[in-house]
């Protein structure tokens, strides 16, 4: 599961829950492989919210993704 | 005998006294190697292929490919990830990969990867495989794929195991563009249970102009587990030994290879990873630890498991994450340095209990406000040298400038900044 956050600049992050109490956070920078991980992961349908954690819509899914690089 | 035929692994493997210093010129042996495209040190193009870094401190991991379409992560020795398709849904494989006290040279006092079968099941056809996998950064090798000029390479490394028969290792170079060359080896685990050393000679990638940037340039892919008979069978009989860009998927093995998880218990363990430019193997070259983790450093650096039963409010133990700002009464930015420059800007990972802070207060006279495991902690930013995290507390209690330490309540947290490749 995924969190399409913001951080103290207004840049993008993205936060990936990996269950059992870990939290992984990354920049949408294309050579991140947590970011290649994330695109690959939101093509198998993977559940993405918004920072206040309400579930994305797919077509909100589909806008949020066409503003990354 | 004259130094135009000794080879590189003659001079590395000189007897103690049977050459004096008269009997080679000053800088020919360097010379010699530098001929072939190879050096005295860092002749090694793999990081960490004795398996001794371990930063994330795993002793042992398990994957479960029951229930995944695919998966791959770094989760224990650094460097290496596993990687894996079950698309079939049928190869619902269990696997144990662990930092094992065994090498053929130290011993227990040296390392290895293994690989052990803890549910077995079947890759199959065409879909499914088990493989670790070493990236190298384009930057590091485009001496060796250098188009025209391009140089052979040698691939050495130990493996001991109670699954013997033929295994796959897979070469790509994923700068070359549609298609990716690849190239397939084989080697063959011939006894039961006894470290063996195996010599893999990879032909010159003549095809190629590898990018001097920090992508991804070549991989490195170890088979335990392949689909036989697959669509791809033609590809890959095509590819061994020879690099093709002819369609062949990540993963690729021959048609041969051994199913590691034919039964439980089966194991395979690898270590003394050598990859050189060059048509012959040189001894292992062995590094100081404090130099390969430093070079593992580029891909991942910690912060925290402080050992159990920390004590808040000591104030004195703790690793300080740096300075922080409020930020709307809710969050708090801190920046802290890398210990050394990452490849990109890393991600955070935060595990464990590390969810609690000792914020030194500054405008308060006792000096210390304490919040313990309420804030979430992620990454607000980074930079290949540098890191700032957002402790996020939604009940709102920040409002001045402090520092901030991180605690560690059962030694457990850790702070993990990847930039893995």
């Amino acid at each position: 599961m995924y969190i399409a956050d913001k951080n103290l600049r207004n840049q993008n992050i993205i936060i990936r829950d990996n269950g059992g109490n870990s939290l992984t956070s990354f920049h949408t920078d294309p050579l991140n492989m947590d970011y290649q991980r994330f695109k690959q992961d939101m093509n198998s349908g993977v559940q993405l919210s918004f920072a206040n954690n309400t579930v994305m819509t797919t077509e909100q899914v589909a806008e949020f993704l066409a503003t990354l690089p | 005998m004259s130094l135009q035929q000794i080879t590189a692994n003659d001079i590395l493997n000189l007897p103690a006294n049977t050459v004096s210093n008269t009997q080679l010129v000053a800088g020919s042996v360097e010379n010699y190697l530098s001929s072939q495209g190879n050096f005295i040190t860092y002749r090694n193009r793999i990081q960490n292929g004795e398996m001794a870094v371990n930063q994330r401190a795993t002793t042992s991991y398990n994957v479960s490919l029951s229930g995944s379409s695919a998966g791959s992560n770094f989760l224990g020795v650094d460097r290496w990830s596993y990687y894996f398709y079950n698309v079939s849904t049928t190869f619902n494989a269990g696997v144990n990969v662990k930092q094992t006290a065994d090498h053929p040279i130290k011993g227990s006092n040296g390392n290895c990867l293994e690989i052990i079968c803890t549910t077995a099941a079947t890759p199959a056809n065409n879909v499914d495989f088990f493989t670790m996998t070493h990236g190298i950064e384009s930057q590091n090798i485009t001496d060796i794929f250098s188009g025209s000029s391009a140089l052979p390479m040698t691939l050495s490394f130990w493996v001991k195991s109670n699954k013997t028969g033929t295994y796959t290792v897979e070469l790509r170079d994923v700068q070359s563009g549609a298609g990716n060359y690849y190239i397939l080896v084989t080697y063959t685990i011939i006894n039961s249970g006894v470290w063996e050393k195996k010599v893999i000679n990879i032909p010159a990638p003549t095809f190629s102009s590898m990018p001097n940037n920090v992508s991804q340039g070549l991989y490195i892919q170890f088979s335990y587990a392949s689909g036989l008979t697959s669509t791809y069978q033609p590809l890959v009989a095509n590819s061994v030994g020879a690099w093709s860009n002819a369609y062949g998927t990540n993963g690729a093995a021959v048609t041969t290879q051994a199913n590691l998880f034919s039964n439980v218990g089966n194991y395979h363990r690898l270590t003394d990873v050598q990859l050189e430019s060059g048509s012959t193997a040189t001894p292992f070259e062995r590094r100081p630890y404090a130099v390969e983790l430093q070079l593992c450093q580029r891909y991942l650096q910690t912060f925290g498991k402080l050992g159990a039963s920390q004590t808040l409010c000591a104030g004195v133990n703790y690793p300080r994450l740096g300075s922080g700002a409020p930020y709307q009464n809710y969050a708090y930015g801190a920046g802290t340095s890398l210990q050394s420059t990452m490849r990109i800007s890393p991600s955070l990972t935060v595990t464990g209990n590390i969810g609690g802070y000792t914020i030194t207060n500054m405008a308060t006279s006792d000096g210390y406000i304490v919040y313990a495991n309420n804030f979430t902690t992620v990454l607000d930013s980074s930079g290949p040298t540098w890191f700032a995290l957002r402790l996020q507390n939604p009940a709102g209690q920040f409002n001045q400038y402090a520092t901030i330490h991180a605690t560690d309540f059962d030694g457990t947290g850790m702070l993990i900044l990847t930039a893995e490749i």
